[in-house]
This record gives structure tokens, sequence and C-alpha cells, in this order.
């Protein structure tokens, strides 16, 4: 620690502190303008000068590091008279009734504090004006010059839409590009409203002052970014960012400004039940009787097995576990699964199978120390808009970045080397890399011998995947395929990231595997800035699957015949001894006949599944579909016997786990609406209906949790209590642990060594020929999330108002199509209508689309082939063609 | 010393300046270790000719102490002191000299890239210096080892000051950065740059020929060697004057400048506006740098503004402060807002009104205490200096 004397007393702090903070922690916290810690200190509004003994003149305390013996005067008659001189500089010509109108607003604090009134004579000429975004408003007479919007754009987000134009005092800021906002870059994250400290850029859509705040998890993807929800009246009206590990003070647009869903006006409060085709709102009591009365006529009737259930993405880690131990306590079945199985499943499958566990090996903290990152399938500053802007600002700084991607994303503009793979063939590319490394020598010797085993026949297995060799079938030139090997290999630390581009195909499972091996092959794993590193989609999906909402393991994914005991012992009652369906069978049995019932919790399987023909024949032959959701989704809509309003992310208490294995807490916001209710609540009364309260009586999620660390030890150190202050990564065995960033340093989960797995390549079925000439992959876009179930309720639909289908110019060229016109893509398993939209990110030959729109219902086209290994759709990969639509 | 070959008519071919004697610098320097010619210039006690005054052999030792394999040159050629035009005859007249200069530096401190950062007002030096750095390539010269790009401004003061100037070379927006880090550990892409003024540079080739010690020979007190001095048209004399540092401003006046062309001398302004005026009773002080600060003015770039007393103060004030508000980078409060103020109040005497002395001492105590680089700071020395010679005039403007 450093001794400083401030304003005479003596201080202690950390090495490298800055000044400015040292005063705030020496309580002499000195005014300022335009520091924020998120960015690099600026020194420009001079309010925080102090008086440092042996210098000539004042200092600025946001620039200045302290030193040992630093001897600083903070509050001066001499220091205030010119903070108040700059002050009065500053509110020259700013307008008063912003101050009176928003008296909290930093500046204007500052302006009170130090008696200055704000001159009013305001000058517009110049100023930049924007009413056109649908989230932030533009009040230019309030600008300061701080320039914090501009830093913090370019330094947090890396967007760089703000500039400083013109000199002087005639300076103002505005978008470099374009004439607002979004035309000048703009992605809606809000960062610079945050730090504004004058309300010249502010959020439109809340203008009231929150009457609480309450700190929280995100909702949306599983970066798990931490917030503070603003309440008034009951309703949330705010969101804003939180210090964390995970978020370091920014959101995006998703979590910071579409939270209106929350109180949308179609949002279902009451039970309902449809009786010949109509839905009839119940009590609580009549639906739980109904739905109990059913459940047990059909276990009675076609035995437990007909039922199945599946946990939720968008619940607590509390309510996922309390869904399987209902499925496997009181229904009796391994009947149980959650959207996992449609996204990282297969990532879970080869993780777990290769290296001992079925999540990411590093955390989002080793982005930065990362020296090349890797993206295979992913386009994170869409999805995982948070991390994405963390990758860019790494690459920015001067990561090496390859970009594994059909498309031209952000990223891969942005990339060193982007291998524009053709969809499907990922397989053959990533061998192509693992043979590039052992034919040039690039391989980690050391850590071959001592941690992996395999390499000999591995070897002469690649031989036939030399990058020349399989370079035409991929699409990608083998010298960028060996540029890529020499990059991964020499410039390590090397980061992998992973997104649905490498899981949703038929070798989804295999492709991951085929990552694990290049990180094998160059010692890519155990250490900081290394390792195989999922983006996991939704918020909980992870917790969901981990939490046992997966018909072939257990809690902390521990397998049913070893746990099972342990399991059997603490819940009192036996495990099913049947194995379990995952969803992709569960639908085909209720093809079948064979699954009568089906209990879906938050997620809207219909709309989201692909092939929707089959999902179609599916659902209507069910006895019983149950829609635990806050909406009609589009699967209670079609075809919903029984729906059960749930209580939203934030109207409850519990936790989440994030992609980097962190367990965060959610908290209560606001009440749910009406009558519904937090589903681990809904599950605890059916369970009490059914005749077995007893194991599902809990008075809070804590308990529920606390239970989840009886049985899963990886989390037996993450108490609620620990929660409030900090987030570790599991595993966490015990409370003094302080949880594990880094998995494998020394050994790998299961043992010493990993075994390298020869994935030879199978095509998909799914290839382009005459009849469907274009190979067409799916994904998501910045505004919109997944299904659109949250971000269509919201002003997000303005900024992403539908799905289109993204074209590459030569190929609209060639079929005569016009950007903007309405075109039918047909598959072989169905046919959407969608606006075409003429993109050079994609590659001639193939087509990208989103599937956030239920009208456009874009599941119609995708195909039946399915990850050979646990079954996630093929999502990524189905031949198409394209016809003009018909004008009527 | 710096101005022979310009004496001579300039010498803007390769052949032309190599027959002249040019080169053989180079050819001495490549025979030198690097710390050798840090120890040159070290002992020379040459300082930097752009208005700082700092030991230039510290500045290189600093940089070539860093074992980075990225390192910079930056050549500051943004003369933008109002009355300064020293380094226009040095690039226009005799560029490779400065060429030669620069490739002396860039070994001496391990530099493998150059820029020279020009004033976009100096269109016919862009085109000299253009054709000068192809046939410095063609030479050989310029190329495998060191090369160097010539980069012309956008019109803005504020790039002389050299961290701006390197922001104006990143593509950003020229404001001032804080320091530190000195731009000799983290300067252009945050790698270690040596930035030199023309004017500095140019007097390598001669240290290296002739050796330090004929250099230290040269000048007075703490200041060594010769300095450039442009005397403007009021003077019966005006133009560039090369003299040896110690010499009197008296003698400076009379005996180069000849006197002044009309009415008589009210002022000197050295070394650019936001230095401070010389009134005529401190004449006798001698050419250096520690000499001038003493009177609460500076040497500067070497621009001599002689003012008669026919220009009023106010007339002098409201020019400055006009200049001075014009070419703020706009970063920091007390200049961007202060300095309109200033202008503005100096600018409506002429209307009659008179200033309040309250706020314009606070304005010009916050634009000398808080004030983030000398732009905003100099405008203030210029003021107080004003206020020591002057106070008597400037009373009048106050109500």
């Amino acid at each position: 620690m450093l001794r400083l004397i401030i304003n005479g007393m003596p201080h202690r702090v950390a090495p490298g502190t800055l000044l400015i903070d040292a005063l705030r922690l020496a309580g002499a916290p000195v005014p300022q303008v335009c520091h924020d810690a998120r960015i690099a200190p600026s020194g420009g509004c001079r309010l925080c000068v102090v008086e440092i003994e042996g210098q000539q003149r004042p200092i600025a305390s946001c620039t200045t590091i302290a030193e040992e013996g630093m001897q600083v005067r903070s509050h001066t008659a001499t220091l205030q008279s010119f903070r108040k001189t700059n002050l009065e500089l500053l509110a020259e010509h700013y307008p008063p009734d912003a101050v009176a109108a928003r008296p909290d607003l930093p500046f204007h604090r500052l302006l009170n504090e130090f008696g200055v009134t704000a001159g009013g004579s305001v000058v517009t000429g110049t100023l930049f004006q924007d009413d056109t975004h649908p989230y932030i408003g533009v009040a230019m007479e309030r600008c300061i010059r701080c320039d914090r919007c501009i830093r913090i754009c370019d330094e947090l987000q890396g967007q760089f839409v703000w500039e400083a134009i013109g000199r002087g005092s005639a300076t103002y800021v505005a978008p470099g590009r374009g004439k607002t906002m979004l035309e000048g870059g703009c992605v809606s994250c809000g960062a610079c409203v945050d730090t504004c400290p004058s309300g010249a850029l502010f959020d439109k859509r809340s203008p009231a002052q929150p009457s609480s705040w309450t700190r929280s998890t995100c909702a949306y993807c599983g970066v798990g970014c931490q917030m503070e929800v603003g309440a008034s009246a009951g309703r949330v009206v705010a969101v804003r960012p939180a210090d964390s590990p995970v978020n370091r003070g920014h959101l995006c647009v998703k979590g910071r400004y579409a939270f209106e869903f929350n109180h949308a006006d179609d949002r279902i409060s009451t039970p309902m039940i449809r009786r010949d085709g109509a839905w009839e709102a119940k009590t609580w009591d009549v639906a739980f009787e109904h739905v109990a009365t059913e459940l047990l006529r059909i276990r009675t009737m076609h035995g437990a097995d007909a039922i199945g259930v599946l946990g939720s993405a968008r619940a607590s880690n509390e309510e996922n576990y309390l869904t399987q131990k209902f499925a496997r306590v009181i229904l009796g079945t391994n009947n149980v699964d959650c959207c996992a199985r449609v996204c990282h499943t297969p990532s879970a499958k080869a993780l777990k199978t290769m290296l001992g566990t079925g999540a990411s090996t590093n955390s989002f903290d080793d982005i930065e120390r990362a020296r090349t990152i890797l993206i295979c399938g992913a386009n994170p500053t869409e999805n995982h808009p948070v991390v994405g802007a963390r990758i860019k600002q790494a690459a920015l700084h001067g990561a090496k970045l390859i970009v594994i991607d059909p498309r031209r994303t952000e990223l891969a503009a942005l990339a060193d080397l982007h291998l524009a793979v053709r969809p499907g063939c990922n397989v053959p590319l990533i061998n192509a890399i693992a043979a590039a490394l052992i034919e040039e020598n690039l391989v980690d010797q050391s850590f071959l011998a001592e941690r992996v085993t395999g390499y000999e026949s591995f070897v002469t297995f690649i031989q036939a995947y030399r990058p020349e060799q399989v370079a035409p079938e991929c699409r990608v030139a083998a010298e960028d395929i060996r540029a890529a090997a020499r990059l991964y290999s020499e410039c390590r630390p090397s980061m992998c990231f992973h997104g649905l581009g490498t899981t949703e195909h038929l070798q989804g499972t295999e492709g991951v595997e085929a990552l694990i091996n290049l990180a094998l092959l160059t010692g890519n794993l155990g250490r900081p800035g290394t390792g195989i590193n999922p983006l996991r989609g939704q918020n909980n999906v992870q917790g969901a699957a981990l939490m046992g909402c997966d018909p072939g393991s257990l809690t902390g994914a521990q397998s049913l015949k070893e746990a099972g005991p342990r399991f059997e012992a603490v819940w009192g009652a036996h495990l099913p001894k049947t194995h379990g369906l995952d969803l992709l069978q569960m639908m085909d049995e209720a093809c079948s006949g064979r699954l009568k019932a089906l209990w879906v919790i938050g997620y809207d399987i219909y709309l989201t599944l692909a092939d929707a023909a089959r999902s179609r024949a599916a659902l209507a032959n069910l006895d019983l579909l149950i829609i635990q959701d806050l909406f009609l989704n589009q699967t209670a809509h079609e075809f919903g016997t029984v729906f059960l309003p749930a209580a939203s992310a934030f109207e409850k208490d519990g936790t989440f786990m994030n992609a980097e294995r962190r367990v965060q807490r959610i908290r209560a916001a606001v009440a749910p609406p009406g009558e519904a209710l937090p589903d681990w609540v809904i599950i605890q009364q059916l369970a009490g209906r059914l005749g077995h309260a007893d194991g599902f009586e809990f008075a809070h999620p804590q308990a529920i949790w606390d239970e989840v660390r009886t049985v899963w030890p990886d989390v037996a150190g993450l108490t609620y209590d620990r929660l409030e202050n900090e987030a570790p990564h599991w595993p966490c065995p015990n409370e003094q642990h302080p949880g594990t960033p880094v998995l494998h340093r020394t050994s790998f989960s299961a043992e010493k060594t990993a075994k390298l797995v020869p994935v030879p390549y199978i095509p998909t079925s799914e290839s382009a020929d005459a009849d469907y000439p274009f190979l067409l992959t799916s994904g998501r876009r910045l505004y919109a999330f997944n299904a659109g179930t949250m971000t269509s309720r919201t002003p997000n639909s303005l900024l992403q108002p539908t799905d289109v289908l993204d074209m590459a110019p030569a190929d609209a060229l060639r079929f005569g199509l016009a950007d903007g016109e309405s075109v039918i893509v047909r598959s072989r398993y169905g046919a959407a209508t969608l606006p075409l939209c003429v993109n050079d990110a994609v590659a001639p030959g193939e087509l990208f689309v989103t599937f956030h729109c239920p009208e456009l219902f874009v599941n119609n086209l995708t195909s039946s082939v399915r990850d050979r290994l646990v079954h996630t759709p093929e999502y990524k990969v189905t031949a198409v063609r394209v016809e003009k639509a018909t004008r009527i | 010393m710096l101005l022979g070959n310009v004496i001579k008519g300039g010498l803007r071919s390769f052949a032309a300046y190599c027959g002249a004697g040019g080169g053989t610098a180079w050819a001495k320097a490549q025979m030198m270790a690097s710390a050798e010619l840090v120890g040159l210039i070290e002992k020379s006690g040459l300082r930097g000719r752009g208005g700082a005054g700092f030991p230039s052999g510290r500045k290189w030792q600093a940089v070539a102490s860093h074992a980075g394999v990225l390192k910079y040159l930056v050549v500051n050629a943004d003369e933008g002191d109002p009355g300064a035009f020293s380094d226009r005859f040095l690039l226009e007249d005799d560029p490779f000299r400065m060429i030669e200069a620069a490739m002396i530096a860039a070994r001496a401190v391990g530099a493998t890239q150059g820029y020279v950062y020009l004033r976009k007002e100096y269109p016919d030096a862009a085109g000299i210096l253009r054709d000068a750095l192809q046939q410095a390539k063609r030479a050989g010269w310029l190329g495998a080892g060191f090369d160097m790009a010539l980069v012309v401004g956008e019109g803005s003061y504020v790039c002389g000051e050299e961290t701006a100037m390197l922001n104006a070379l990143e593509g950003r927006r020229p404001e001032v950065r804080v320091r530190p880090p000195q731009i000799s550990e983290r300067g252009l892409y945050g790698a270690p740059t040596l930035v030199h003024n023309v004017e500095t540079l140019c007097a390598v080739p001669w240290i290296v020929e002739q050796g330090a010690d004929a250099y230290a020979a040269l000048g007075f007190s703490k200041s060594r060697g010769t300095k450039l001095l442009s005397l403007n048209s009021l003077f019966r004399r005006p133009g560039l004057y090369e003299v040896e540092f110690g010499i009197s401003l008296a003698d400076l006046c009379e005996n180069l400048g000849g006197g002044l062309r009309r009415g008589e001398l009210k002022g000197l302004m050295i070394g650019g506006p936001l230095a401070g005026i010389v009134p005529p009773d401190l004449l006798g002080t001698r050419l250096g740098y520690e000499e001038l600060q003493a009177i609460g003015c500076a040497v500067g770039h070497g621009g001599i503004i002689a003012f008669a007393d026919d220009t009023p103060l106010a007339a002098i004030m409201s020019e400055v402060f006009r200049f001075g508000a014009y070419e703020s980078c706009g970063k920091c409060t007390p200049c961007r807002q202060g300095t309109p103020v200033l202008a503005e109040a100096f600018k409506s005497l002429a209307q009659g009104r008179r200033i309040n002395r309250q706020d314009y001492a606070a304005l010009i105590d916050v634009l000398a205490a808080t004030s983030l680089c000398g732009h905003g700071r100099g405008l203030a020395e210029f003021a107080s200096a004003v206020e020591r010679h002057y106070g008597e005039e400037l009373a009048s403007c106050f109500a």
C-alpha cells in the first residue's frame, strides 16, 4: 500500500490507484464531469484539479496516479474558486429549466452545490438533433463537451458513432457518419446515455424516476450481465448496468432497453383451460385440479413415460431443479428435457466426453488475456453483445482474430482471418486446421506428452484432411486454413468461442469435438486465455440442463447410474427405471401416439423447433399440453389445452447460471401481474395436488438452492450469502473455495489426460441440387431475441421490424430479385414468404434468415436432420429455392 | 550553420545537396554507434527549437533506451506561431538537410518509420518535400532501414503541440493527450517516439560533422548554438536571421532589423502570441531560454513581431484571444469556454464597453492554473506579461 497525505491526514491506497479515487476513498471526493471509471481518463473538465506539494500548478486528479508520499490538498479556497469559475463557464449557455427538471443529474448537482446559475443563452444553431431513435433521446443544448459519449462508444462498445466536430467553443458532438445515430452505426447499447452527466443524451422511455432499484441478472442471453432494475408503481421503468466482472458496467440494447414486454397488454395473468377450442379463464384451484386429474389419468392409462416435461432456459436454477425432481419423483419418468437440446447439448456432450466437464473451460475475463481469439459459428456482437464488444475491443487492442462463419459478420469483417466455410463443412475445415498443425509441427509437444493420448492414431487419421485436399469442399483457401493453424498455435494463448453455427448440425457434437482436438494439440487448455467456450444462447439454458432437465443425467450432469442412489437418499424416493426421452424423441413419440401429455415451461416449441410440419403432427396428437408462460405463445395458441400464467424474471427470486459457469442472483423488482405465479410456486402447488407436498415444501428459492448444493458437490460452496457479493465460477466445493475460473489446469476433470477423437466427416443430406440450389442458414439479429417473444413486445420491434432473407447481390441479379421485394422460399419440408434483403455479407449460393417473427414461421423450412449423437436439429443447413412472390 | 544552403538560393535536388557537402554527416553517423550519437547530441547542449527548449540529448536517450522493435520519429513541421517562418525556409530550400538529420536521429534512437507532419498552409513546402523524399528513396537514403512519409495537416494550430500532432497522425481528433506517459515512452500508436521540430533536427548534421564541442562553443549560458529568428515587416530589414544565443534584444532590433519603419517601438512579441510582450525598457535582455523566461517571456519558435506605438494594447489583446479561442482544441473547459469570453470582452472595448476586472482576473487565473496544455496556459502567461509590463494601459480597459 502507498501512503499519502490528503488534506493533512495520512491515507493508504493500493498502488496504481488514480488520485481521484484515492480522494473519494479518503472521504474528500472532488467534483468532475468528464470521468467514468469504465473509460480512460481524459482530464478535460478540469474540475477535479488538486494541489500537490512540489507541483507548480494544480493537477487533474483523474489523470494522476497516486504516488508514495504525495501530499495533496483537495478543497482549498483557491481550488474551489477555480471549480466555480469553470462551472460558470460550462453553464454560460446552459438551459436553466434542464437543471430544475432533473436536479439529480451529476452536472446539475454540481451547479447547485456551487451556487452557479445556468446562463440560459442557449445557442442551438449547429447542434445535432435526432428524434428517430425509439430509446435514445437527444438534447444537445445540454451538452457540456465532456466527451464521455464519444469515449464510451469508442472504448466500451467499439462502435465509434459519436465525434466531436468543429473547433474551440464551436465544437459540437454528433455522429461522424450519417444524419442520425442509427445511420451513424449506433447499436443502441445506451452506454452514452448511461455516462452522460447532463442529460444531453437521455432515455426517452424512462421519464419517471424509479422509486426503487433492484440488482438482478439480465434475462436475455447467456452472458449474464448484472443490472439494476428500476421500478415505479409496480412496473419496470428503467434498467441500468451494474458493475460486475461479467459486464463491467455495460449492457446491450436488449438488456438495457427491451423490458417493456413485462407489462405488455397481452401478458396472461389468469390460468386458462381450453374447451372446444376456446380458452376459458379459471381459478388456480380449478386449473391445478384439472391438471392433476389429467396427469393421473394419463399415467394410470398409459404409464408415466407417456408424459413429458420441458424445463425452461428462462426459469431459474431452482425452478428447473424442481421441474426435473417433479418429473422423476412425482410423475415417475425421466422424460424431462429443455431447450439446451436444440442449442448447446452438443457442446456439453463433447466437452463432458472428452474433458470431463460439459461447460465452458474458461471465463470471459480471459478475453483480454488471449492473444488469439478463434470464433467458430458464433456472431457475438449481435447475439452476445457485451461479450462481443469485449472481443471487439480485444481485437482493436491487437489480439488476433480468426472467424469461421459462412457470413461476413461484424467480427469477421474485423478479423485477421475470415474462413467463410460452406454451411455444413465445419468438421472437414477444423480437421484441416488440425492436419496443418501436425504437418507444420505446430503442436505443443510437451502438452501432448503430459496431457494427451491417442496422438499416434490421430496423426494417421488426419492425413486425409490436408488443407489442400478439403479446401474446395469447404470453400476456404488452403493457405488461409494453414494461416489459421499458425495463428492459433503460435500466437498463444488462444481462446476459442463457438456458437450454434458449430452445434446445430448433423455433426454438431462432433464439430465441438474437432475444436477440442485443436485445443489439445496446441496446449490451449487449462491456462488463462485459452479453452473451448460455448457462448450459451439464453440466460439460463446452461442452468436448466445442469439442474437435471436432461433425460440422461441428474443435477450437475451426474449420471443416473452412479449418482442415482445418492439422489434417492436425499429425495426419499426411487428414481424411474426406464430411459427418458429427449425433446426430439418426445416429439417422435407424440407423433406415434405413445406420448400423451407434455408440460412445457417457458418455451415456444412449435415456433422454434425445426421441421414445423412434424411439430404440428406431434403436438396435435397430444391429449394434454400444458403451457406455462408469460404469453399465449404459438404452441399454446395452436395446440395448448391448459395455460398456466408464470411470473417473469423481473418478478421472482432465484439464480441463473451464465455461460462461464457463474451462478448469479435474480431478485424480484416488481410483483407478478394478476394471478401469475413464479414457476417454482406453480410446481410446488401442483406437487401438493398430486399428494406429494413432501419434498417440495420450500419457503423460498434459497431453500431449493440449498438442496441443490447438497446433491451437486461442485456448487456446495455457493451459498446465497456468498452470492450477495460475488459470483464465483463452479466448481466451488466449499464456502472457502475461491471458485474455478479456469478448468483443467493440471488434470482433466475425470483423469489426468484427454484423448484426441478422430472425427470423420459425414456430409449432411441437406445439399443443394437443381431443384433447391441455395443453402439456407439461420441465426439471430441484434435487436430481436430468439422467437421474439420478449423483443417483439418492445420498441426493439421498431429497430428490427421483420425477419428478412439475406441474399448475395450476384444471386439477386441472377434471379432478377430486388431488395425489399417479397419472395417465397421453399425447402423439401415447407415454405415461407419473406422480404428479401440484398446483402453482401452472405456468399453467393447461400442465404441467411432469422426466426424472430411468428407470422413468417421460418421453421416451416428447416429440415428433419438431427445431430447424430444428441438429436439437436440441423437448423444451420437447409437446401432451398427462392421464387418471386406472385402479386395478388 | 543552418542557413548556408538557403542563402545559396536553395538546394532542392539530391545531387546538388551532396555536391555542396550534404551527406557527409550521414556517412560519419553510419560509422558511429547509437550511444555515441546520443552522447554527441547530449554534449552539444542542443535544445528543442520548437518552443519548449527541452534538451535534445535527453529525448534521444529516453527513446533509445526503450527496447521496443517499433519506434517512430516524427518531424514537427507544423510551424503555426504567427510571425514565424524559419522552418518554411529550411523545408523549401534545404529539404535534404532535414532528411539527413532525420536519418541520423532515427539511427541513434532505433526508429524505423518517420513522418513529417507539415502544416496545410505551406503547399510549396509540401510539393518540395514530396519530391525530396522521392529522391532520397531513389538514392537509397530512405527505404529498408528507415523510411519517411509526408503527412499534411488540416489547419489546426494546436497540432504544433506534439501530442495533438500524434493524435492527428493517427487520424484522431487533434486534442492534447494527458502526460504521463511521455511520448518517448508511448507516442505514436503507443510506441516510443522521438518528436523534433524542423529547426532542431537541422542542427544535427552540423553537430555530427563539426563535433559537439564546436556547437557548444557557440551561444551562452544554458542556450548553446544558434537560433533562427523571423523578423516581421515592421522592421526596416524584415526576414530570417540566424543568430548566436546571447545577442541582446536591442542589438537584434537595431543592428539586424535596422529599427522600425514607422513610430516608436511599443514592444516585441517573441516566440508567438502565447509567450508575452517585451517592453522597450527590457531590450537589454539577452536572447536565451532562461533569460527571457525571467522577464515573463519566452524564446518560443523565434518569431519576432514588433509593435509600434500606434497599435493600441486592446487591439493586440483582442487579436491574441481571438486567435487563442479559434485555435483551442476544445478539450478542456477553461480554454474552450474561457478564451472566447476574453476575446469578446476585448473586442467589445471598441464599442465603448469596459471589462470587469474581477471577472477578468478570475478567468486568467483559471486559464493559468487549470488549462490542460500550454495553449490556455500560454494565453494566460501572455496576459500576465501584459499586466506586468503594460499595467497602466491595461487598466484603461477595465470598468
